[in-house]
């Protein structure tokens, strides 16, 4: 290679210098010759790159081929030959010898061939197989392709499969022969007929010796039909029939077009996957006789077409390779007729709920729950059910700059023609330093109405110090004692904490009814006009033993914008859950002096992790566009309209007199809105749309709106999604988009598992599992990428697991199982909370 | 073994690690569920590459028999979708350098291109003639140019993706990938 065109390469891989770039730009600017290259570089990389946009298609003959080749290898064939020789040999004896005997004779023949063929076919091992015909798995190989490798198709190592397409060949030409003579050789019609029957009780139609037994059927007399009728075979005796009924229209044009009886049959069957065409239009099915294969296939399109249904793409000889579930999940997210849709203005619930106070209750519990008595119980090592949910793997860049960024992606790169499309709304929370923090009012209020032991005390005292540790300027720290002595820490400083500790824990007084609403009044009168909202709090400190009015003093508390957290001395009880939940607070458990530090430091940051506020999304469909559902969302009523209005408002009214960020909202916008009241930094959450979309082209504006927290700005961000033409494959951002909905279908799937088994219906909750778990093994089948998210692999894993505890007696376990499931299902949806 | 059939169709696990442990111990079943979703990928790829429907079907299907049969030494290091496109670049490969193609290309019978026949089947962004002569020229590559050809910018795959697939480094694809449109412009360069 010259030294030009190693430049040349250098310069096309940027690896040259800014120096030597500069250089080569220059000479590029006079060489006429490197600027053809260059393009003439280009122009073959862009047509590569187009020709890569070209797909084909395998035929389904080719597919069962394969298929029937693999689970049935050339054995069959190898008996066909030599049968199909004897037969041959036979014939012509006896023919010489006598016709009439011969029609009879090979009549035995046929009869023997099908049933060594069922036999064959019903079951059997492939190593047996493949020792019959003569193939060697070369196991000892590490590399097939080295291990075997011909040089050629035509060469001797490729010679198995050879043979064996050639072995179906003859199997052809066999059937061919068969069918010829079939009108003089009628005795055999009923005993193939009732290998047909045998196909059908199997059930599905799993090779092509299936889709000839069932042609062969055609052939038998009416009684037969009437016979499966009686039998167990009613669905298929109604199938005999309509084959019949084909048989007795198609049979002269076969007889007489000597065509091959196995493109005929084929063509029929696919026919028939659409039984009104086949029972309604029979008469017209005496057109595939005359026809060519190609010309058969293009009229199988046509009625399918006419039926709005695609093109018959999968014999049904082919092996049933998925449960009816993938399916029937695919069959829906195809769908385009039939479907409700909905009004796409208004609003719908926000799906973001990362402060939800169940969800953080719940997790806290279940942080440490190992489930070693439930997997003793059903004879496991261990169980860890609940932890292996998580959100699905999002492929969202944080924001280069501000509090949020918006990505829009659908489950399709491309469409042609109306079709059924998953939108995305995605959304990123920036990830903010945690260094700073917003001046916080923080009062501490010991719960001193139990005795407290000196190791509880001595807890608190650390509690007490560690907020001490976290203060900074501007914080407004006090210690209210159940006296309801309000004591600044400014007035601290080292020994007064020791000096206060005698008096501290003496009170004997009743805390409940006064003392958390005095601490929140006391609060309010030390916020500042810049505090941030959510800034101030109240850390209630008991020993476990809780006044029954606390939760109502906590709820009263919270609602008017005080949310009061909950640190126990001792362990986790309901009345601790139902407190955290009234008071809109965190729940902490201190178990040695060491937790409070981290404790301190989680509870002051937690309101520094909101990055936005106020976020308002509004998503409008372009013309044409119809929306089917939001994923995981309901369209509000008035009622439920009205709190999120009013709620937004107020937010946006606090965000103006702290911030001075300008009051923007109040007006109702056209399309689908959510409103969410606050994003968390670091977190992403995905908005799914289900839509059906007229073609090609535009499908949605999106806006959002909302109270940028680190900019301390009004923030907005604009984008638009639309699709190409053409069927190109999903990449990697379409099947991000797919198992964000598969994530949305098994929360739902794992919630309503938990409402059967609350209910006692524990056997239809494992039906529920059973069901996802079938569906989502059989999709990673269809769509091996779906298996490159982990989150998809621990989702197989868990239900596997729930499947199992299930399908075991879980005894006294049922409270366990209920919350783990509740718990997945939210964790399915929403990042686990941080900030607990 | 028997009874590991029966399992697959009566209990639930169709988990391709659960397949490919039956498939290696010789369930056909399990092999055929593995092999399904990948037969218009290869034929696709292979189609791509040779552009003879005839010869791309064969191919394919010796592909697919070949994986049946090297299957018991997959060592799973890598996926099994990425194993079985490295046995196609191999075979395709190896018919490229067999006297077969030789013969059929001389007598024009690969110029025979797929038609065709189902409505949607298939997708054309070019002309029959420019893709005729996009596969030519890149036949008549180096294999090692070849190969990453296809893979780069036929399938679309990733640098580490191909990197994976042919075992080199990641650098040695990117530079390759260059080269190979080196050499490639001066036969696809004037293409319209």
């Amino acid at each position: 290679m010259s030294n030009l065109e190693e430049k040349f390469l250098a310069y096309i891989d940027n690896e040259l210098t800014e120096e030597e770039r500069v250089a080569f730009e220059k000479k590029l600017d006079s060489n006429k010759q490197l600027q053809k290259d260059l393009a003439a570089f280009k122009q073959a990389q862009a047509l590569l790159k187009d020709y890569a946009k070209t797909s084909y298609e395998a035929d389904n003959s080719l597919k069962s081929s394969i298929l029937a080749e693999i689970k049935n290898p050339a054995k069959s064939e190898s008996r066909f030959s030599v049968v199909s020789m004897l037969s041959n040999i036979l014939s012509v004896v006896l023919n010489i010898l006598n016709p009439k005997f011969a029609r009879y004779a090979i009549c035995g023949i046929a009869l023997i061939v099908t049933g060594i063929t069922t036999m064959t076919f019903l079951g059997q091992e492939v190593s047996e197989t493949f020792s019959t015909v003569g193939y060697s798995i070369d196991s000892t190989s590490d590399n097939p392709m080295i291990a075997s490798a011909p040089s050629s198709p035509r060469n001797e190592a490729s010679k198995p499969q050879r043979q064996s397409r050639r072995g179906l060949e003859r199997r052809d030409r066999f059937f061919k022969q068969k069918s010829k003579k079939r009108d003089n050789v009628r005795p055999s019609a009923e005993s193939v007929a009732g290998m047909g029957a045998s196909v059908f009780a199997k059930g599905n139609i799993s090779s092509d010796k299936d889709q000839d037994y069932l042609a062969d059927s055609m052939y038998a007399p009416p009684s037969l039909a009437s016979e499966a009728k009686n039998s167990t075979l009613e669905f298929h005796a109604e199938e005999v029939e309509v084959d019949q009924r084909i048989n007795t229209l198609l049979q002269p044009e076969i007889a007489g077009s000597g065509m091959n009886s196995r493109s005929i049959n084929s063509n029929i069957l696919a026919l028939k996957e659409s039984k009104p065409v086949a029972t309604d239009s029979i008469r017209e099915l005496k057109d595939f006789s005359v026809l060519t294969p190609d010309a058969n296939r293009e009229k199988l399109g046509q009625y399918s077409r006419t039926l709005g249904k695609k093109a018959p793409r999968k014999e049904t000889s082919l092996p049933l390779l998925h449960n009816n579930l993938v399916d029937l999940f695919l069959e829906e997210r195809e769908k385009v007729k039939g479907i409700k849709f909905m009004n796409p203005v208004g609003y719908w619930r926000s799906t973001y709920l990362p402060g939800d106070r169940a969800f953080r209750s719940l997790s806290m519990q279940l942080k440490n729950q190992n489930y070693e008595n439930l997997a003793r119980r059903i004879g496991l090592s261990k169980l860890i059910l609940d932890k292996q949910a998580k959100p699905p793997k999002r492929y969202f860049d944080s924001p280069d700059k501000g509090a949020l960024s918006l990505y829009l992606n659908t489950d399709r790169k491309e469409v042609s023609g109306e079709s059924r499309v998953l939108l995305q709304v995605g959304l990123q929370g920036a990830t903010r330093s945690s260094s700073t923090r917003p001046e916080t009012t923080t009062a501490l209020v010991i719960d001193t109405s139990n005795h407290l032991n000196r190791n509880q005390q001595k807890k608190i005292i650390a509690l007490i110090e560690a907020f001490l540790a976290e203060k900074q300027v501007g914080d407004r720290f006090s210690l209210y004692t159940s006296e309801g002595q309000a004591l600044s820490f400014d007035k601290f400083s080292y020994g007064q904490i020791a000096v206060l500790k005698p008096t501290l824990f003496d009170s004997k007084k009743n805390i409940g009814d006064s003392v958390l609403s005095q601490a929140s009044e006391y609060i309010k009168s030390l916020e500042g006009e810049n505090d941030l909202l959510g800034s101030s709090n109240i850390v209630y400190i008991t020993s476990g033993q809780l006044p029954p009015e606390a939760p109502i003093e906590a709820h009263k508390s919270a609602i008017s914008g005080i949310p009061v957290s909950i640190v126990s001395l001792s362990g986790p009880s309901h009345e601790i859950d139902r407190f955290a939940l009234s008071g809109q607070g965190n729940r902490w458990f201190i178990n040695s002096v060491s937790d409070a530090k981290r404790i301190a430091n989680s509870e002051l940051f937690a309101a520094n992790r909101t990055v936005a506020r106020a976020l308002r999304i509004n998503i409008k469909l372009k013309e044409g566009v119809k929306l089917v559902k939001v994923i995981g969302s309901e369209k509000l009523n008035l009622k439920q309209i009205s709190r999120v209005k009013e709620a937004e408002k107020s937010i946006d009214q606090r965000m103006a007199k702290d911030f001075s960020i300008l009051a923007d909202r109040g007006e109702d916008d056209d399309g689908v809105q959510l409103v969410i009241p606050s994003f968390y930094a670091g977190d992403s959450h995905s908005l799914l749309l289900d839509l059906v979309v007229p073609g090609a082209g535009e499908i949605a504006d999106v806006e959002m709106k909302y109270k940028d927290m680190v900019k301390l700005k009004n923030g907005s961000i604009q984008a638009a999604h639309s699709l190409a033409s053409g069927d190109a494959e999903r990449g990697t951002m379409e099947y991000s988009v797919l198992s964000n909905f598969l994530a949305y279908e098994l929360a739902k799937s794992l919630e309503n598992a938990a409402k059967m088994l609350e209910q006692g219906q524990s056997q239809e909750a494992l039906r529920v599992i059973k069901e996802r778990l079938k569906l989502l093994e059989g999709l990673l089948v269809r769509f091996p990428k779906l298996g490159e998210d982990e989150a998809f692999n621990g989702d197989l894993a868990m239900l596997r697991e729930y499947k199992r505890v299930f399908a075991g007696n879980w005894g006294p376990h049922s409270d366990e199982l209920l919350d783990s499931l509740r718990l997945a299902a939210w964790k399915k949806i929403l990042s686990e909370p941080k900030a607990f | 073994m028997k009874a590991d059939c029966q399992d697959i169709e009566n209990t639930d696990l169709t988990e391709p690690s659960e397949l490919l442990r039956l498939a290696k111990n010789g369930d056909s079943n399990s092999m055929a569920k593995l092999i399904e979703p990948e037969i218009d990928r290869i034929f696709s790829m292979i189609m791509k590459m040779v552009g003879n429907k005839q010869i791309s079907e064969e191919l394919t299907q010796e592909v697919c028999m070949r994986a049946w049969k090297g299957i018991a030494s997959f060592k799973e290091e890598a996926l099994f979708s990425t194993w079985v496109t490295r046995i196609a670049i191999n075979h395709t490969k190896n018919f490229f350098n067999s006297a077969h193609f030789k013969k059929t290309k001389a007598t024009g019978e690969l110029d025979q291109e797929y038609l065709d026949e189902t409505p949607g089947a298939e997708t054309q962004i070019i002309s029959q003639q420019t893709r005729e002569k996009v596969r030519n020229a890149v036949a008549e590559l180096p294999n090692i140019y070849k190969e990453i050809i296809w893979l780069t910018q036929f399938e679309a795959k990733s640098y580490k993706e191909t990197a994976s697939i042919l075992e080199i480094p990641i650098g040695t694809v990117s530079s390759r990938v260059n080269k190979a449109l080196h050499l490639l412009k001066g036969s696809l360069g004037g293409v319209e």
